[in-house]
């Protein structure tokens, strides 16, 4: 009687319930298993070397479903399989920053999760953000950096707002680099900005006395009119590593001079700009004694660093800096020692003889251990690990599907990057 | 009983009522009689809290209406309230559905007295038999209170004698009913009270027999005293 | 309890027919198309074959057969958009048919011995139920139509494709049929409030009338902004304060006080101010 009654209420609830049950225990094996599990295959070495580091890249299957996903010894973990609430996470791979939201819940709260804009150490957790408070009518941003220092054991922060002194009609503010000894911040910002209309980045260290929550010095590493210069141009890059909380209190810095040149001129059409590298030099700023000098490279390398572009790669620790750039098949990486500011030490690896056969490179420096990864899109990933002080392949491995029947040959994997968990 | 008290309604700037209280007693049927316009209508919705008034307040057995009241009083209005596409039946299966003081037995003695077939359907009645199943949905609920709005108004002839001799029947037996009607000669002889409105105003409430009994008028010699002094 | 399933199955009945319809009507287009579109992709396949080409060839030149020629063609929305179009149409006729048509059936319903809010209650489930059935047929249906698409397109020809890549192949597919739980009862439960919201509204208007859609208007965007509230404050005063669960917990608090808001309104407005 209740059925026929209601029957049409019921059908409804029943085809409702049926189908969408149906769609969501589909749904959650499809998601499940709509990603291969991948392996670090080891080709040579202990593969306990990448205990705790975590691989990171994306992963396409056709032209349809990509995903970013990030590979260490035990997991495979893409980011499309995520839960919803774990896909609201800031950043994916998560970073030293985001790690610190788990820890510091309340001092995390609105905060940029950039490790660059963070430092640690056993007492103080300082971070430094660039924030765009306003506009200017022109459209320009209006920055000003948002501090807040925790003092770790006292559990209370130092927060306060300043403007960048001595700028305005700012275009991009970036935090390079936050650095805190005893009751004073240093902070590295590149501030990009026209200069007798040409776009110059400066990069700058601000000193902050934490107390009195102001700016108490202003440096500015390279003079900016350097690259206003219509002539001749000149380039800053900066690097540290931008993805971690660095703890050393060396800047690497990289500047490269050129000069514009004309080409394919004639008559009948003007020719192109073209840009003509002459020199590169990289730079190295101590944040304790404020000074900053120029490493010495010798002849036979200079030559190669400066026809080098796209895999030249810098990094640099407490003791020493680190320069790698990439010679016909060879990874060379060079060190120097900060005390003399000369190379002491120089390692070569043979790419060819390790397999690596990329157009390009994933390359991080890592306490002084260097690895590669070959950034090109394929099946399967190369990597290798060296050590930088004497020239030994710790390990050499590959990164592949774990049942490589399942998947055609639509399958690629892209890696750029190395990380440590800390 | 029911009691109006002073209730006032205002469409807009319009008052359609203006201060209206009268009584209706148990076993009574009591008329309200007006012109058309007047706000006899809105009266009946009022009473059935279909629409707000701005003043005043309605009491039903001394008690304001709620949603168990439906059950002891009903309205029927001046036209059928259930949907064109039903049939006699659905709409008395409808009823049946949710009111408890529906009387299946005395619904089937109406369908027969007025002569209905029950497979018609609601959009295919004539007027006469439209007014009819209107009757027939409100009357078959055991109810004490019954309103009728405008009961006569726009049907035949024969209808007409077959919904008055309703009033005579047990069907009404000692039920309270309200009845609007802007000409009452059909039920003139049953009314126990009628209410005189004009204006948003009552004019006059009086007790039919008393004033027969006392004054030797009817109803419709006071109505010419009332409206036309 | 008894009477808000009775009245629940009313209000389904009453639009039961042109919801048959409707279904019946994105069946027959949707399949139509599907013929349609795998005929005419084989017609062309045959027409190269007698050509001389390769299937290898012919497949690099024309393309595999994907479902998504049918979904993003109108023959697969256009059914679609209408039955969207006509139960928005309806969420504001299931009220208005009571009080216009040929006879005012509103009198009835309110002289129910029931609560009146039954009766919002009733007409926001059956809407609720017909969205339901509609979302979770359409499932079906495509489920059906890729199985004609194979009937007719032989496997080397046809792009191999599950339910959820052909969801995820269109844009607003996904919006009705997120992957997880959590999204679809975010993406619904918003939809169910807003039509909360919409019988608020409607309701003020036949309280009030004229005045009434004032009011409606102004309740509507009261709480549409109590609703986004949290985002407001974090994206202003607060500068991203809120981690993304407080700022989801706190929407689902907001969304409950809008729905709690619109019952008790609307509770009162049917009991006090509504006029028939």
């Amino acid at each position: 009687m209740v059925l026929k009654r209601f029957w049409k209420l019921i059908i409804l609830l029943i085809v409702i319930i049926t189908i969408l049950v149906t769609y969501f225990v589909h749904t959650a094996l499809v998601i499940a298993s709509q990603f291969p599990e991948l392996e670090i295959k080891t080709i040579r070495g202990d593969e306990t070397i990448l205990k705790n580091m975590t691989i990171s890249g994306d992963y396409y299957e056709g032209d349809q479903y990509s995903s970013a996903l990030m590979v260490s010894l035990d997991n495979t973990t893409y980011y499309e399989e995520l839960s919803y609430f774990e896909k609201r996470d800031p950043r994916f791979p998560p970073n030293e920053a985001t790690e610190l939201k788990d820890k510091y819940r309340n001092f995390m709260r609105g905060k940029i999760y950039q490790s660059s804009s963070y430092f640690e150490n056993d007492d103080y957790l300082a971070y430094v953000g660039a924030e765009v408070s306003d506009w200017t009518p022109n459209f320009l941003p209006t920055y000003h950096l948002e501090v807040d220092v925790l003092n770790k054991e006292s559990n209370t922060s130092t927060s306060f707002q300043t403007i960048l002194p001595g700028m305005d009609e700012i275009q991009y503010v970036d935090v390079l680099e936050v650095h805190m000894d005893k009751k004073e911040l240093k902070v590295i910002v590149n501030v990009n900005y026209y200069l007798n209309d040409q776009y110059v980045n400066d990069i700058k260290v601000y000193t902050m006395d934490i107390s009195s929550e102001k700016i108490v010095g202003d440096q500015t590493l390279f003079d900016p009119l350097e690259q206003s210069d219509k002539d001749k141009w000149s380039n800053l890059t900066f690097l540290n590593d931008l993805s971690a909380i660095d703890s050393t209190d060396n800047l690497l810095l990289q500047k490269d001079i050129g000069q514009y040149k004309e080409v394919n001129h004639s008559d009948d059409y003007e020719g192109e700009i073209s840009t003509e590298l002459m020199e590169r030099k990289f730079y190295v700023y101590d944040l304790k004694t404020n000074q900053q000098q120029e490493l010495l490279i010798p002849e036979n390398h200079y030559d190669k660093l400066l026809s080098n572009e796209i895999h030249l790669d810098g990094s640099v620790s407490d003791t020493h800096a680190y320069i790698t750039y990439e010679d016909g098949n060879n990874l060379v990486v060079l060190s120097f020692n900060l005390d003399n500011l000369e190379i002491d030490t120089q390692q070569t690896f043979d790419l060819k003889e390790l397999g690596m056969e990329a157009e390009d490179y994933g390359i991080n420096l890592i306490d002084d251990k260097l690895y590669v990864l070959d950034n090109d899109m394929q099946k399967s990933t190369k990597i290798f690990v060296g050590d930088i002080t004497n020239g030994e392949v710790l390990y050499q491995g590959e990164i592949v599907l774990e049942n490589d029947e399942d998947k055609s040959g639509d399958v690629s994997l892209q890696f750029y990057t190395i990380t440590k968990n800390e | 009983m029911i009691e109006v008290k002073d209730i006032t309604k205002r469409f807009g700037r319009k008052k359609i009522l203006n201060g209206v209280s009268f009584t209706a007693n148990k076993g009574e049927i009591t008329c309200l009689i007006g012109i058309n316009g007047v706000g006899k209508t809105t009266i009946l919705n009022a009473i059935m809290n279909l629409t707000p008034i701005n003043r005043g307040e309605i009491l039903i057995d001394g008690e304001k209406i709620r949603k168990e009241s439906y059950e002891r009083i009903t309205f029927i209005p001046d036209a059928i309230t259930m949907l064109p596409s039903m049939k006699i039946s659905d709409a008395m299966q409808f009823m049946a559905d949710f009111y408890q003081s529906w009387n299946q037995k005395r619904a089937d003695e109406m369908i027969e007295f007025f002569k209905l077939d029950k497979n018609d359907r609601l959009s295919t009645l004539s007027k006469g038999n439209s007014a009819k199943v209107n009757m027939l949905l409100g009357l078959a609920l055991d109810v004490d209170y019954l309103l009728m709005d405008e009961p006569f108004s726009g049907i035949d002839i024969f209808s007409r004698e077959q919904i008055a001799d309703v009033f005579t029947s047990h069907l009404v037996e000692n039920r309270s009913v309200i009845i609007t009607t802007h000409e009452i000669s059909d039920i003139e002889h049953l009314i126990d009270k009628a209410v005189l409105l004009n204006d948003g105003v009552v004019l006059r409430e009086f007790n039919a027999e008393e004033v027969r009994e006392n004054e030797g008028k009817s109803i419709i010699d006071v109505m010419r005293e009332v409206y036309q002094p | 309890m008894k009477n808000y399933l009775k009245l629940t199955n009313f209000e389904l009945s009453r639009f039961f027919k042109l919801y048959v319809v409707l279904i019946g009507l994105t069946l027959v287009m949707q399949t139509v198309g599907i013929i349609w579109m795998s005929n005419t992709y084989m017609g062309s396949v045959e027409g190269l074959l007698l050509e001389g080409n390769t299937a290898e060839l012919i497949k690099m030149n024309l393309g595999t057969f994907s479902f998504s020629t049918l979904t993003t063609s109108l023959l697969f929305s256009g059914p679609i958009i209408i039955c969207i179009a006509s139960l928005l149409i309806y969420v504001f006729l299931i009220w208005y048919r009571d009080w216009f048509g040929k006879n005012t059936f509103v009198y009835r319903l309110f002289m129910l011995p029931t609560a009146r809010m039954n009766l919002f209650f009733a007409k926001a489930t059956s809407i609720f139920l017909m969205v339901l059935g509609l979302v979770s047929l359409q499932l079906v249906f495509i489920l059906i139509e890729s199985q004609i698409a194979k009937l007719i397109v032989p496997t080397t020809y046809m792009e191999s494709q599950n339910l959820n890549q052909i969801i995820n192949g269109f844009d607003y597919m996904r919006v009705l049929y997120p992957t997880t739980l959590i999204e679809f009862l975010i993406n619904y439960g918003i939809g169910f409030m807003a039509v909360f919201v919409i019988f608020t509204g409607i309701l003020f208007e036949r309280s009030f009338r004229l005045k009434g859609i004032l009011f409606g208007i102004l309740f509507a965007g009261i709480s549409l902004f109590v609703f986004i509230s949290p985002i407001l404050l974090q994206v202003t005063i607060l500068e991203g304060f809120f981690y993304p669960v407080e700022l989801f917990i706190l929407m689902v608090i907001t969304g409950l006080i809008v729905i709690a808001g619109s019952v008790w309104i609307s509770n009162y407005l049917l009991n006090k101010k509504i006029r028939v």
